[in-house]
């Protein structure tokens, strides 16, 4: 797998998800699993929807991560409604989030600058109208971030919360039509402040990339495990220093793997850096 | 340049967070309970977060004046260090910093008069010692924000039979323009040949600018520690290296020189695996280096011809007796 986008959605409702199951042309994703699975026809965008709660959400965002390509350079999204005492419809990026439960305390980043505000975000077990104007209130924000973090790099987790009810919006007239709605109206914001994770996410992806021509010398010969991890790290060195030259002609006249790895390691001993070039 | 400032809260009321706080009105503000909830956590990025860098404005509770490592030091006895802050504003691709945290937010800890205590503890216990700043960040660099130098200089104005090294890359000499200069405390500028520090010294000050900063502040009255340290290897070192130290040596009144000192360029063998995997792309990295006991550095025989031809030259402008070498083996 190779697509350089690589985007992980983690929704709680099937009305949160219809928005950007349109705009990405996502299909269902046939499977036994125990979460709805949706994904792009390149498998670079997947999405599942994990139902409300904190457990589910951590379930499911562990799932989606064992079932699509696990890579460390993945942004993964929390996006869903939450109870606010601000404008109805408003949109925040969360930068903080208290686990009521258990009172432990998240930060996502903040690396990236988007154009709308942020927010501290409360993830309880249980819906309530105790709204507050300083933090936004949900169910699955602190277990979401709380598994993701644990494997994917925290600077590509983002959590977007969409105000939905407070107390001159009641709770109770939250429906399908209105949440699809709230995503809608919105969706130019999220792929906005979403473009600046992407652009991260393929630097990312771009620095653990393997040198070009990597794999072709790898089919040359017969590498044993440990001679690969020196190949790529040599591999990697050699392409530093000369950008532009083909790493297979290095390969070419060796015999086996170890005279590739031995040529390699010379040709980086004898270069002496020219500071002055660059 | 800082839009967010995270803020412990036992130190919300402290008098130096609420003068930082109060010098940033449209930042993000906050409030956590401990730094290390947000500092250094697994499977964060230092590259990322070096693209915008927060502030976090801690307490220190302990070890705030350690040991320096073994080799580190310009004559004196007993050589420690202290940290202010972690991390840095500037982005030298051989700061030992990327390596050591997952994070490149800066984390300051405002509680300085702890480390006050601590280090008049240790110099009514010893003669001859020597504490050095900038170990884990640049000194005067974020100056402005922190204050750090105007509090630390006067205790050692007070107590001058220890020594301070005020280890910078920084041009800006607020609060050092301000006040008479101190014999005892050492401003110390990490120097290295113009062409390499272009490609290496990441948004830090060119060293032209560094050296005349050298001067002003020489002419002023301040003690003066020049620091080669790294060691660039490459083509051409010895004309670069030769060039540098004559351009300094011309423009500098030697009498203001306190020592000189030429450190290698070394690196824990696992902090250079990390460096490495984040800045795959970057050329000092490709060596041609050795590695012994876990460090990696030049072989030993290109370390050893840098440092004697460096000396040879100060030799000629100044005593040996304030030219050191750093042996420090990480």
């Amino acid at each position: 797998m190779n697509n350089v986008v690589s985007i992980r959605w983690v929704v709680a409702l099937r009305a949160e998800a219809k928005e950007i199951i349109g705009k990405y042309k996502l299909y269902s994703f046939d499977h036994k699993g125990p979460f709805p699975i949706y994904r792009s026809k390149n498998q670079d965008i997947w999405l599942t929807i994990s139902g409300v709660g904190q457990v589910n959400s951590a379930a499911a965002s562990m799932y989606l991560y064992q079932i699509s390509t696990k890579l460390q350079s993945s942004v993964w999204i929390n996006i869903g409604i939450a109870g606010f005492e601000k404008n109805y419809g408003e949109i925040f990026r969360i930068d903080k989030i208290i686990s009521n439960n258990n009172k432990k305390t998240f930060y996502p980043s903040r690396v990236t600058k988007n154009n709308f505000s942020n927010a501290t975000l409360m993830t309880v077990d249980k819906p309530g109208t105790n709204y507050s104007d300083k933090y936004m209130i949900d169910m699955e924000g602190a277990a979401f971030f709380q598994t993701i973090s644990k494997v994917s790099t925290h600077e590509l987790i983002l959590i977007i919360k969409i105000v939905s009810d407070n107390s001159r919006n009641k709770l109770e007239a939250i429906n399908t039509a209105n949440i699809h709605n709230l995503f809608k109206e919105n969706f130019d914001y999220i792929e906005d402040c979403l473009s600046e994770y992407i652009k991260l996410s393929k630097e990312e992806h771009s620095r653990k990339k393997l040198p070009n021509k990597f794999d072709e010398i790898i089919s040359m010969f017969n590498f044993t495990v440990s001679q690969k991890y020196i190949l790529i790290d040599l591999s990697k060195k050699w392409t530093a220093i000369f950008p532009n030259k083909n790493l297979i002609d290095i390969a070419r006249g060796c015999k086996d793997g170890r005279s590739v790895i031995r040529k390699l390691k010379t040709a980086l001993d004898e270069n002496i850096i020219d500071w002055g070039q660059y | 340049m800082i839009d967010t400032i995270y803020y412990e809260n036992d130190i919300k009321e402290h008098h130096r967070t609420l003068r930082i706080l109060s010098k940033f009105k449209n930042v993000r503000k906050i409030s956590i309970d401990r730094y290390s909830e947000l500092f250094n956590k697994r499977n964060q990025n230092f590259k990322i977060q070096k693209k915008n860098p927060s502030l976090i404005l801690a307490k220190k509770h302990k070890g705030f004046v350690l040991p320096a490592p073994e080799g580190f030091g310009i004559g004196g006895n007993e050589n420690y260090y202290f940290s202010h802050m972690y991390n840095c504003i500037y982005d030298c691709r051989y700061c030992f910093l990327q390596g050591m945290y997952s994070s490149a937010n800066f984390v300051l800890f405002v509680n300085f008069e702890d480390f006050d205590l601590e280090i008049k503890s240790l110099i009514s216990k010893n003669k001859n010692i020597t504490f050095f700043s900038g170990y884990d960040c640049d000194s005067l660099a974020l100056e402005n924000i922190t204050g750090f130098a105007s509090h630390i200089l006067p205790l050692f104005r007070d107590n001058p039979l220890a020594l301070l090294e005020f280890r910078t890359k920084s041009i800006q000499i607020k609060p050092l323009d301000k006040i008479t200069p101190i014999d005892n405390c050492i401003m110390a500028y990490s120097l290295m040949p113009d062409k390499m520090s272009l490609e290496l010294d990441k948004k830090t000050p060119s060293i032209k600018r560094r050296i005349s900063t050298i001067k002003k502040l020489s002419e002023m009255g301040w003690k003066i520690g020049l620091r080669f340290d790294p060691l660039i290897y490459g083509k051409n070192w010895k004309d670069y290296y030769r060039e540098l130290h004559e351009e300094i040596y011309s423009s500098l009144n030697l009498n203001t020189v306190h020592s000189i000192s030429y450190g290698p360029l070394r690196f824990p063998s696992a902090m250079y695996n990390k460096i490495f995997d984040l800045y795959p792309e970057e050329k000092l990295f490709t060596g041609p280096f050795e590695q012994n006991n876990k460090v990696i550095s030049y072989k030993k025989e290109v370390e050893e011809e840098m440092t004697d031809y460096c000396q040879s030259i100060s030799l000629k402008h100044l005593p040996k007796s304030i030219i050191f070498k750093c042996n420090y083996e990480n």
